[in-house]
């Protein structure tokens, strides 16, 4: 391999990493409307071409080292670094890798943690979807029952000839029908299932963003939830001891009180 | 068979002739108009509750106590303390002018106090039950018996708040000389025991949950947000909650004074504070799920709340129609606590009608005076 097919080589690589680095990125705006299937395609395109650069990458420094015109070790290993796509993407060898994410952002390692939180939340909320939509098919057969009675019943006074003397009174039958069979479903298995599926889903959704914004947090030197969470929690002990020794600071004071007391009224009984 | 059971569009509804029809509308348009009037004519300070008069006489983080200025001469009781839950806020007994259990007691001559939690947020995540009735409510119950140099006070619970008083009661029985408690819940799963349409939605909704529901929604929110709590008191009454802002607000709308009422109780229900996660844990958990209360299991600052160490006279005040807190949850307590003194005393009314509503809440008012007078 020449020089300049080394070059060429490099561009390659270049290209085919960036499109599949780019590629999930892009997609990550339209998030709502996502698909696991597209999410999965993407992170799949990325772990292609990071697996292509990591190929390439050895190749390359394979190459180098056994070509005939390249006998030097040290620019054999200087080249080597430069062909890894780690140390591309991280800046300069000369930075250990944990301080270069610490100051710089992500390297692959870290977007793919970021690709798979996103994963987990696109999930959660799939599955919060997936429960709502469960739950409002319980409301919706519980208000067909409901628009059924009524209508029944309207049409049994219309037969009769009993017509609704109002728009507000028909409105107002209409509510306390629709009341008493939604009263009804709300204490129907159905109804506490699928509302409970909702409640545990959105719970699931909010601690799944909770993770991803942990990760973020922690990744840009920001407090995480849980390190709030855990000075909170030591603030509230400390109130609690500052309470208790007030308390006893304050019981003392009166038994001490009570004791002077006491020794003056001994003092004037004795004096 | 699907087109027999399919519901059919009613034949002609309305027994209403075309002139009476536009009459109709043209009703319904005047109302609209005098309503938008009324909307642009409202100001904030037309809608302020819990006005009556009060200073505040002690405070620690985020706990205030108040003492209300006397209305009347004192008849000499010990003092009342009000005490409210973490769900919703005490001003719902000091609503308005002529709708205030404050101010009735007051002109009862009571020298009464109120403890106000404050707005528990994210930070307050790990105050428990035990922090609020062994620590901010002894408190409260010490300074009180202090700046009245009385050993023992009166308390009056309300609700969630109730369940605190009782738990001080029992663990404190030297420091109360009566109890009153209002719309309290004892026996959380005394629901079962009547089959009323939309009461104690509450009860069966959190039993439907597991305690694993229960720790990760706190554990996702920090607390129990009171806006979710309004949610779930809004499922109580559905079709109630779709009518509110339209249908009841239009008829609200035909008087300045009822159209006032209306927004100072939209006030109150807007005014929800959070719930501190680790206190609706114990909450949720060890009352509505595990009915520690009525059986004498609840553990608080590690020592169990007994109700036969209550040993205080008792007055228990349930509301007939109660859907939030069901009455026989309330008078469970009868036959648990370690005296005979125990009265009970049902009002009509709702959970909120009690307090606010014309007849029940004049009763309240003088039942609890007449009550602790005889208990001096």
């Amino acid at each position: 391999m020449d020089q300049f097919d080394a070059f060429k080589a490099m561009g390659e690589f270049w290209a085919r990493a960036g499109a599949g680095i780019l590629a999930p990125g892009a997609s990550w705006p339209s998030f709502p409307q996502a698909d696991l299937a597209g999410l999965a395609a993407a992170q799949s395109s990325l772990a292609q071409a990071w697996a292509s650069a990591t190929a390439l990458s050895q190749t390359l420094t394979a190459s180098l080292k056994s070509g005939a015109g390249a006998p030097d070790p040290t620019a054999g290993a200087v080249l080597a670094r430069i062909f890894d796509p780690q140390a591309w993407l991280g800046g300069s060898a000369e930075f250990d890798a944990v301080l270069t994410r610490m100051a710089e952002g992500p390297q692959l390692a870290d977007l793919w943690q970021t690709e798979r939180r996103y994963g987990a939340l696109l999930n959660a909320w799939a599955t919060l979807r997936r429960a709502q939509s469960e739950h409002q098919t319980v409301m919706l057969d519980a208000w067909t029952r409901a628009a059924g009675t009524f209508a029944q019943e309207a049409n049994t006074r219309a037969e009769r000839g009993e017509g609704f003397a109002s728009a507000r009174a028909m409105m107002t039958h209409w509510i306390e029908t629709a009341n008493a069979v939604l009263l009804e479903v709300q204490r129907s298995d159905a109804f506490l299932a699928s509302q409970r599926a909702v409640l545990k889903a959105s719970t699931d959704l909010r601690l799944a963003q909770q993770d991803l914004s942990a990760f973020l947090a922690d990744f840009y030197g920001q407090p995480t939830r849980a390190e709030l969470d855990d000075v909170h929690k030591s603030l509230t002990e400390l109130r609690r001891e500052v309470r208790a020794l007030r308390r006893e600071r304050r019981a003392a004071a009166r038994a001490s009180m009570r004791h002077d007391a006491g020794a003056r009224t001994a003092e004037e009984a004795h004096g | 068979m699907a087109d027999r059971d399919a519901p059919k569009a009613p034949a002609a509804p309305l027994a209403l002739s075309p002139a009476e029809m536009l009459a109709e509308v043209a009703d319904l348009g005047r109302r609209i108009s005098e309503g938008a009037k009324l909307f642009s004519d409202v100001r904030d300070a037309d809608v302020q509750i819990a006005t009556t008069p009060k200073d505040l006489v002690w405070s620690q983080d985020k706990v205030s106590l108040y003492r209300y200025r006397p209305l009347a001469p004192s008849k000499g009781l010990p003092p009342v303390l009000i005490v409210y839950g973490l769900i919703g806020r005490y001003t719902m007994a000091d609503l308005q002018e002529d709708r205030s259990l404050v101010r009735n007691l007051l002109n009862l001559g009571l020298d009464l106090y109120v403890v106000d939690w404050g707005n528990p947020g994210r930070a307050d995540r790990y105050v428990t039950i035990d922090d609020y009735v062994d620590d901010y409510l002894a408190e409260c119950v010490a300074f009180i018996g202090a700046a009245a140099g009385r050993d023992r006070i009166n308390l009056l619970g309300i609700c969630e708040g109730g369940v605190f008083t009782t738990c001080y009661a029992a663990l404190y029985p030297e420091r109360v000389n009566a109890m009153v408690l209002t719309i309290t819940p004892i026996d959380f799963h005394a629901d079962t025991r009547e089959s009323r349409a939309g009461h104690g939605f509450i009860n069966v909704w959190t039993r439907s949950l597991s305690p694993e529901d229960v720790d990760r929604l706190i554990d996702a929110q920090g607390s129990l947000p009171g806006a979710f709590m309004g949610s779930v008191f809004s499922m109580m009454t559905p079709m109630r909650t779709m009518t509110k802002y339209n249908l009841d607000l239009l008829d609200a709308l035909d008087d300045k004074k009822k159209f006032l009422n209306f927004l100072r109780m939209e006030k109150w229900i807007a005014d929800r504070p959070d719930h501190p996660g680790e206190a609706a844990k114990q909450w949720l958990k060890d009352l509505y799920q595990d009915n520690k209360l009525v059986r004498s299991e609840f553990v608080l600052g590690g020592r169990t709340v007994d109700l036969k160490h209550i040993a205080c006279p008792v007055l228990n005040v349930f509301a007939q129609d109660d859907h939030i807190i069901p009455p026989a949850t309330s008078q469970a307590l009868k036959g648990k606590i370690g005296t005979e003194d125990y009265t009970e005393l049902g009002l009509p009314g709702g959970h909120v009608g009690v307090f606010v509503g014309g007849k029940a809440q004049r009763l309240l008012g003088s039942g609890i005076a007449d009550w602790l007078g005889a208990r001096g």
